[in-house]
This record gives C-alpha cells, sequence and structure tokens, in this order.
C-alpha cells in the first residue's frame, strides 16, 4: 500500500476523462483561427469563452455523475494553488521578455526558438509532473514539435502559408486523443442509476 | 530505535474494524484527500453499493467517519469524510503494523 501514490492518483483522476485535452484542443483551435483569421481576430477571441462553457458542463454533467466528487487534502490544494500561481507568473515573464525583446537589439536572443520551445517544454513537463497528469510529458514534445514545424513554414513559407494550420492540425489531434480517453471513459464508467447511502442496521 | 522483542511484538493490537480489506479501502481512500462522496468511494474502492453502505454503517457508529447527506439540485449526494479518530486511529494502525513485521526477515 503506498498512501503517497494513491493520493497522487486520486488527485489525477479527473485526467481519466480525457477533458483536459479536450480543452486544450478547443483552445488551441480558437487561438488558431485567430491567427489565421488576423483581420477579424477581434470576433474570434469571443470563442475563448467555448472551451470554458465546455470544461463547466462536462465536469458537471459527464464527470461528476460518472465518478463522483472528491475534496482533496488540504496539502494538495495549497500545493496546486501555488503551482498555478508559479506556471502563471512564469508565463507572464515570458510574455513581457518577448514585448522587451521586440524593440531590442538582442531581439533574437530574447525571441530565440530554442527559449520559447525550452520554456513550453518546462511548463508541460513540470505540470506532468507535479499534477501527476504523465500524458503530458508526450504533449511536451507535441507542442514543442508543432512550435518548431510553425516556425519552420513561417521562416519558408511553401504549400500552407501560414504556420498557424499546423497549430489547427495538432489541436484536432489533442481532441482526437482526448475523446479516445472520454469514450473509454465513459465505458469504463456508466450512468449510475441511483447512488445513495443507505445506513444499514 | 529499539527493536521490540518477539513478546513484545505478539501484543502489538491490530484494530479489526479497520483491519478488514474492504473498510482498508475506504479508510484508506478517505485517509488521503478530506472528503469524498459515496459515488467516488464506490468507483475507487471498486465495491458494490450494498458493500460500500455496510462498511461505512460500521466505521460510522464507531465515529471513524463522519456522513453528511445532502442534495445537489435534485440529487442526492452523500458526502464522507474521516473524523479526527478515525485518522488517529488509522495513523495508529499503519504504526502497529509497521512494528508488526519489522523484525521479519524479507
Amino acid at each position: 500500500m503506498n498512501l503517497k501514490q494513491l493520493e497522487k492518483n486520486t488527485a489525477a483522476a479527473i485526467f481519466q476523462t480525457g477533458l483536459v485535452e479536450i480543452v486544450i484542443g478547443l483552445i488551441w483551435i480558437v487561438s488558431s483561427l485567430a491567427m489565421i483569421f488576423d483581420n477579424i481576430s477581434y470576433y474570434i477571441d469571443i470563442l475563448f469563452v467555448v472551451p470554458l462553457i465546455f470544461i463547466i458542463l462536462a465536469i458537471r454533467y459527464i464527470a461528476t455523475p460518472r465518478m463522483g466528487m472528491v475534496k482533496l487534502a488540504r496539502k494538495r490544494m495549497r500545493r496546486n494553488t501555488w503551482f498555478m500561481v508559479t506556471v502563471t507568473a512564469f508565463l507572464v515573464i515570458m510574455v513581457i521578455l518577448t514585448i522587451i525583446g521586440n524593440g531590442h537589439s538582442n531581439a533574437e536572443l530574447i525571441n530565440g526558438r530554442w527559449i520559447i520551445s525550452g520554456i513550453i517544454f518546462f511548463i508541460c513537463t513540470t505540470i506532468a509532473y507535479f499534477l501527476n497528469f504523465k500524458r503530458m510529458y508526450l504533449y511536451a514534445f507535441l507542442f514543442v514539435g508543432a512550435f518548431n514545424l510553425s516556425e519552420e513554414i513561417r521562416e519558408n513559407p511553401g504549400i500552407i502559408s501560414d504556420g498557424a494550420y499546423v497549430y489547427l492540425f495538432f489541436s484536432f489531434v489533442l481532441i482526437i486523443i482526448g475523446c479516445v480517453y472520454l469514450i473509454r471513459f465513459l465505458k469504463k464508467y456508466p450512468l449510475p442509476e441511483k447512488v445513495s447511502y443507505d445506513k444499514k442496521n | 530505535m529499539t527493536k521490540k522483542t518477539n513478546d513484545e511484538n505478539q501484543q502489538v493490537e491490530i484494530d479489526k474494524l479497520i483491519h478488514e480489506p474492504a473498510r482498508l479501502k475506504i479508510i484508506t481512500q478517505l485517509y488521503v484527500v478530506e472528503s469524498a462522496d459515496f459515488l467516488f468511494l464506490m468507483r475507487q474502492t471498486g465495491l458494490s453499493q450494498g458493500n460500500v453502505s455496510g462498511h461505512l454503517s460500521k466505521l460510522e457508529d464507531a465515529a471513524y467517519v463522519e456522513i453528511k447527506k445532502g442534495y445537489i439540485g435534485k440529487r442526492p449526494q452523500t458526502i464522507i469524510s474521516l473524523t479526527k479518530k478515525g485518522r488517529e486511529l488509522f495513523k495508529k494502525y499503519i504504526k502497529n503494523m509497521r512494528e508488526l513485521f519489522d523484525d521479519l526477515d524479507e
């Protein structure tokens, strides 16, 4: 019996639903569309509400009725909060560096593809490690690969003129993976008819 | 650390209420979280509804767990958590089990 592992697995129970992949995929699709249709990106940005609504409804109507609810230990909640704050701070620093780098003579160094690839890889693997979301290790390679392929196409335009199409393709791949996990989850945990605690005397 | 003699080890008391395999599964699961609902416990332990109900009743009677019934919308919901007593006794159970097997060769 490994209590630490059991706690980790319990905290990671939501990842078996595949909903996280679908949400990331949806966010990525909206981002890609905003890049492709740059002139109307203001209207497309409104679509960011779709993944948000999707995850709220999916957890309420798909995940919770099938696998129940859990309130994680306070230590885990604190750890997750700190983790999210750290990742957000890291992302903000990345954005600030990119903005500063645009008008700077060292722009190439600051905006270097390898630095951004490293940051993407670092964030993904950190998420995988701290949240026990093991598939995220694989997605780290997927995200870095998509970013580099997109940059390559941007620099050497060929048949595909916009690198954002690469993101669009990979976001569909992510959604398909999510759907496969979701189908497996639905099969494993069918909707229970009526589950309630009846005290036995 | 002082090693206990075999005689001392024989006196280690194992809490039978916790030691039963199905109840051990339930308590272990509750130990690593703050609280969980009935369905979550069923799913994580792989036990049937009747089984979980039966064991929870015994644990509730012994004040090892606290059970709160409520509703989410129209859906009934049962939230279960370990009491302070239950948590302490489970810690003691782990300690006793460790001590019991401490002297065994691999």
